[in-house]
């Protein structure tokens, strides 16, 4: 298969083909897409159908990438550079290592079932949300492959307005007040970064946005931990880290559930990855500001589980869960060893799928209830058998339990961060009972719990549509927790190039120190 | 220096060809019937058409002429006109938006029918002082366009003699402007008392040769700075302009917001930079909290806004407050980014109020967000580029075109100037994120609200001529496309580099003139 695509050139056109193809369906999807009440009455192509399509095909692009995609290689790969401002130096420069093709290849596979999981949350104005989603899509697929940081720039900037209307437009409850919140507090963010981004292709001699390039210029310690903190905050806000995470609650409870799913994809911490960390290695090894975001994410790991077990809410629940996890991720970023680096990846992946397949499960409940208030519902087990079973593998998978998808990533986190830093990897620890008392009490409530109310048990269990959807999701956790290979090779020789461009300088290479314990 | 008149005849073309259009088309409407002041009669309208399209015509063949010069014209006849790519390119932004401009009276007069004949040649007369004061090299020449301009404008505020808020407007704005041309009149007079001289060379050579306080020239500059404030509205110098946007008919509004704050703001640092370019550190403070000061205002200020015309008033402060970073820079990269700022702004602004008269319906009062409220469900394409618009405002990429760019060119100038100037840039993005606030306001006015039920029992929605429909689709479509692909239009602004080689002669003949400042002085 590999030698197929590679002869057919895969790699020199899959990465452009997974940015612009959307951008041109969701042009198809608005003009040729009819709304469901006019499919129904005139004929015509109903619009969500284009857009799962269109979303497949975007995800068939993913697995071309993943495919081509060499584990044995260090550095990019399926890279694409060209012309595109001469003046400044920004080129459309597009490639992928093993961390990119890790989350980008998640993301395009989630989408689409997301958007079919979600079939009956939106029935009005979808041609308008099926093009708003290609296009958000295509930002994050943007944020993931791109090597040029202008174009980085732009790709960060292009998901935040698609998410604006999809929160403001199709959302429940405050949403206009929470999308407006969510573009404010990012906005804050990215502006301070585009300020960093351009000092910083001044010091490179305003040649060259690429990645390589800046990654070797020469910077004072001082304006390292300067502009280390502006990118820092952006990503620190997309993400949702605690004290940045006051927007994520509203938003993403009030979200779409297609939004909500996109909400919970990780691109602030994979940028850190990517861009802020090996960009200013001095800043990030400095001790006060390391230690300061150990500290803060060890309290965002117990903080949100804490507020996690407060919510009624099922939606909030997951919203805080996320959080928590994010949490995770950041101990696993700045402890800086290759465990837990790798760890943090995985974390990244599982909360992808973990997550979005928690809000698609809440969002089935709102389609069918109007609400995802865990009060409102009870005896599910007896009610929706099949959703149930899902619901539980998820939240087991949620707060790590072995030989689901989530306990190889914060496994891998809290023994790389031990190393390092005992204390905080102790205390984050805890996080993750914390999880299992939210998650299972969240489980015992809309599961096992007896509930009187008439209304809850006239609601239909999963039809074969959302049972082949969440079974895909159930199989993708069980079958990364039980081999996990196949992502950690990938993400193997990235996560060492990491450490080392941090620890030993950008091109400096560790001979034959084999640090990995899962092989 | 003499002057020839060959050449002399030659770098002034556009103007001759505009001011003699604005002649003929004036004694044209003067003779043809204009019909009674209350109902137009039918050749009363014919008139208007006349002088509008001719006005149009003008402004095509100066746009030819221009064009077809190519680099051709760069010589110039006199050190007092310039004739370089910078007064080449900002004359195109203006011809296009004085040309915007046109069509959008046509769209207005066709829903009020208030405009008489001489609106369009009035606009020809203000372009004409607008494209003197960006050639001018000499203070003098900057009075006389400036004049020119600013009287054109004053009765243009006034011109719809039905709407007493008109005549408000227009009162305001001629008190207030003229006020202000006193202050710049004597600041002129200061400077040519301190220095011999109205010329921006001479002016230049004197600074260089005189490198400590001087009292008269200090005075001069102040005068002159506060005079250019009022002109482009920057705080504290600001507020004239929402009362007199307010008042004054939308096209006109539109008029001023964009092409005569671009000649301004164009004149303002060919002014600051070649004459004034060498005595940077006696004027950079006062530029630097002008800067400051007016970002903070403007933005907060639009805050809460609720009336359009009012918001898009306080919204054209804070960009001249982006504006005036680019003069802080002191660099001909600021020239630059001020080409691309005043495409991407006119453009932004004409879609924007192209929209607002639509969506007014010809009304005598602004347009509110009460009148946008749900536009998405009855006019999705009208809301869709004002969306566009309100995010070029805002500086975002792809989504708002240009205007992030144009964003891009006026931090790049701030951060590769002589000083970096760290903290403006950082003063200017948060400003930018408080813009967010009410632009996205207006943007999930028009998508997430429903109609507001004005209680009428037909409620009208609006209705977009072929004329309106075309100006706001051409300039959402420019603003995307080149938003993507800016290219062309930073190889327009690159050639647009006012010839600050005038000072930098001056340099290298006695270096020792110039004082090296220490990054402490200029915050």
């Amino acid at each position: 298969m590999r030698e197929f695509l590679l002869s057919i050139g895969a790699s020199a056109w899959v990465l452009p083909a997974m940015i612009f193809f959307p951008l041109i369906a969701a042009v198809i999807v608005r003009f040729f897409g009819h709304e469901v009440s006019d499919a129904q009455s005139r004929g015509g192509i109903d619009a969500r159908r284009l857009t799962v399509a269109a979303l497949s095909i975007e995800g068939v692009l993913g697995l071309v990438l993943w495919s081509v995609f060499d584990s044995g290689v260090r550095g990019w790969q399926a890279r694409v550079d060209l012309p595109w401002l001469p003046d400044i130096g920004a080129m459309f420069s597009v490639g992928v290592d093993g961390l990119a093709v890790a989350m980008v290849v998640m993301t395009v596979v989630v989408f689409p079932l997301a958007f079919l999981g979600s079939w009956n949350n939106i029935v009005v104005k979808t041609r308008a949300f099926g093009a708003l989603s290609l296009v958000l899509l295509s930002g994050i697929v943007g944020i993931f492959v791109s090597l040029d940081l202008l174009l980085f720039y732009l790709a960060w900037e292009l998901m935040l307005i698609p998410m604006y209307f999809l929160i403001g437009i199709w959302g429940t409850g405050n949403s206009v007040r929470a999308s407006a919140r969510y573009v404010l507090f990012t906005l804050l963010g990215s502006l301070l970064m585009l300020v960093a981004i351009l000092v910083l292709w001044n010091l490179g001699g305003g040649t060259s946005f690429h990645i390589d390039h800046l990654i070797a210029v020469q910077m004072p310690r001082d304006v390292q931990i300067y502009l280390f903190l502006a990118f820092f905050v952006a990503f620190a806000v997309k993400s949702a880290l605690v004290p940045f995470h006051t927007w994520l609650p509203d938003a993403q409870s009030s979200a779409p559930t297609f939004a909500a799913v996109a909400l919970g994809l990780k691109v602030g911490m994979y940028a850190i990855l990517r861009f802020a960390i090996p960009m200013f290695p001095l800043a990030a090894l400095d001790p006060t500001i390391r230690t300061t975001i150990l500290v803060l994410s060890v309290v965002g790991i117990i903080y949100g589980a804490l507020l996690a077990m407060a919510q009624h809410d099922f939606k909030r629940l997951v919203a805080y869960s996320s959080i928590s996890h994010v949490g995770f991720i950041m101990l696993g970023c700045f402890a800086l060893t290759q465990q837990s680096i790798e760890g943090a990846v995985m974390v990244m992946v599982n909360h992808g799928i973990t997550t979005s397949a928690l809000f698609i499960l809440a969002g089935m409940l709102q389609d069918r209830r109007g609400t995802t208030d865990m009060r409102a519902f009870g005896n599910l087990a007896r009610i929706m058998p099949a959703f149930s079973v899902m619901l539980v593998v998820a939240i087991l998978s949620t707060f790590g339990l072995p030989l689901t998808s989530g306990f190889i990533g914060e496994f891998l986190v809290l023994l790389g961060s031990f190393v390092e830093r005992p204390v905080l990897a102790t205390f984050a620890t805890t996080g993750v009972i914390f999880a299992a008392i939210y998650g299972l009490r969240a489980v015992q409530r809309l599961v096992f719990d007896r509930n009187d109310d008439a209304e809850s048990r006239l609601i239909g269990d999963l039809n074969r549509r959302e049972l082949a959807v969440m079974t895909v999701f159930t199989v993708a956790m069980i079958w990364i927790g039980v081999a996990p290979q196949s992502i950690l090779q990938r993400i193997d020789r990235s996560s060492i190039g990491v450490v080392e461009a941090v620890r030993f300088g950008p091109n400096a290479t560790l001979p034959n120190v084999n640090l990995s314990v899962v092989k | 220096m003499a002057i020839d008149a060959g050449s002399l005849f030659r770098v002034l073309a556009p103007e001759l060809i505009l001011a003699v259009g604005a002649m003929v088309l004036l004694l044209a409407t003067v003779w043809k019937d204009q019909g009674n002041v209350e109902g137009w009669a039918e050749g009363g309208e014919r008139t208007v058409a006349i002088a509008r399209w001719g006005a149009m015509l003008c402004a095509i063949v100066a746009i030819a002429v221009i064009i077809s010069w190519g680099d051709g014209v760069s010589g110039t006849a006199d050190d007092r006109i310039a004739a370089d790519g910078f007064r080449w390119a900002i004359d195109l932004i203006l011809l296009l938006g004085t040309g915007l401009s046109l069509l959008l009276l046509e769209v207005e007069h066709g829903k009020s029918r208030a405009y008489s004949p001489e609106v369009p040649v009035l606009m020809l007369l203000a372009l004409v002082g607008m494209m003197i004061l960006v050639a001018a090299r000499d203070l003098m020449l900057v009075f006389l366009g400036i004049e020119l301009m600013s009287i054109a404008v004053y009765v243009l505020a006034g011109v719809n003699r039905r709407s007493s808020r008109g005549a408000e407007s227009a009162m305001k704005y001629f008190l207030l402007g003229s006020f202000s041309t006193g202050f710049l009149l004597y600041g002129m007079a200061l400077l040519f008392g301190a220095t011999g001289s109205t010329r921006y060379v001479d002016i230049a050579a004197w600074a260089t040769l005189h490198p400590s306080l001087d009292a008269l020239f200090i005075l001069g500059v102040a005068l002159v700075m506060v005079g250019f404030a009022f002109k482009v509205a920057a705080a504290p110098f600001h507020l004239w302009t929402p009362d007199v946007y307010d008042g004054a008919p939308l096209p006109v509004t539109a008029f001023m917001a964009a092409v005569v704050k671009t000649a301004a703001f164009a004149a303002f640092i060919r002014l600051m930079l070649e004459s004034l370019g060498t005595a940077v550190e006696r004027w950079h403070p006062a530029m630097w909290w002008l800067a400051a000061i007016t970002m903070v205002v403007g933005n907060v200020l639009a805050l809460s806004q609720r009336n359009l015309v009012r918001l898009l008033a306080y919204s054209s402060i804070a960009h001249a407050g982006y504006l005036l970073v680019a003069i802080v820079s002191n660099s001909t990269l600021g020239s630059t980014a001020l080409v691309f700022y005043a495409l991407s702004y006119t453009l932004a602004t004409m879609g924007a109020f192209a929209v607002l008269i639509v969506v007014n319906k010809g009304r005598d009062s602004a347009p509110t967000l009460d009148d946008i409220a749900g536009l998405w469900l009855v006019r999705p394409g009208i809301a869709v580029a004002m969306a566009v618009f309100f995010l070029a405002f805002l500086g975002m990429p792809i989504v708002g075109g240009m205007g992030f760019f144009a964003k891009w060119y006026i931090l790049q100038a701030a951060l590769q100037a002589t000083v970096p100037q760290t903290t403006l840039s950082i003063v200017l993005v948060v400003g930018s994120v408080v813009s967010a606030a009410y632009y996205l306001n207006v943007v999930s006015t028009m998508f997430m609200r429903a109609r507001v039920d004005t209680g009428t029992p037909t409620v009208v929605e609006p209705r977009v001529a072929a004329t309106s429909g075309g100006i706001i689709a051409f300039a959402a479509i420019l603003l995307l496309v080149l938003g993507v692909y800016p290219t062309p239009v930073i190889s327009l602004a690159r050639r647009a580099v006012p010839q600050a080689s005038l000072v930098e002669v001056k340099h290298e003949t006695k270096p020792p003139a110039v004082r090296v400042f220490r990054s402490a002085e200029l915050r």
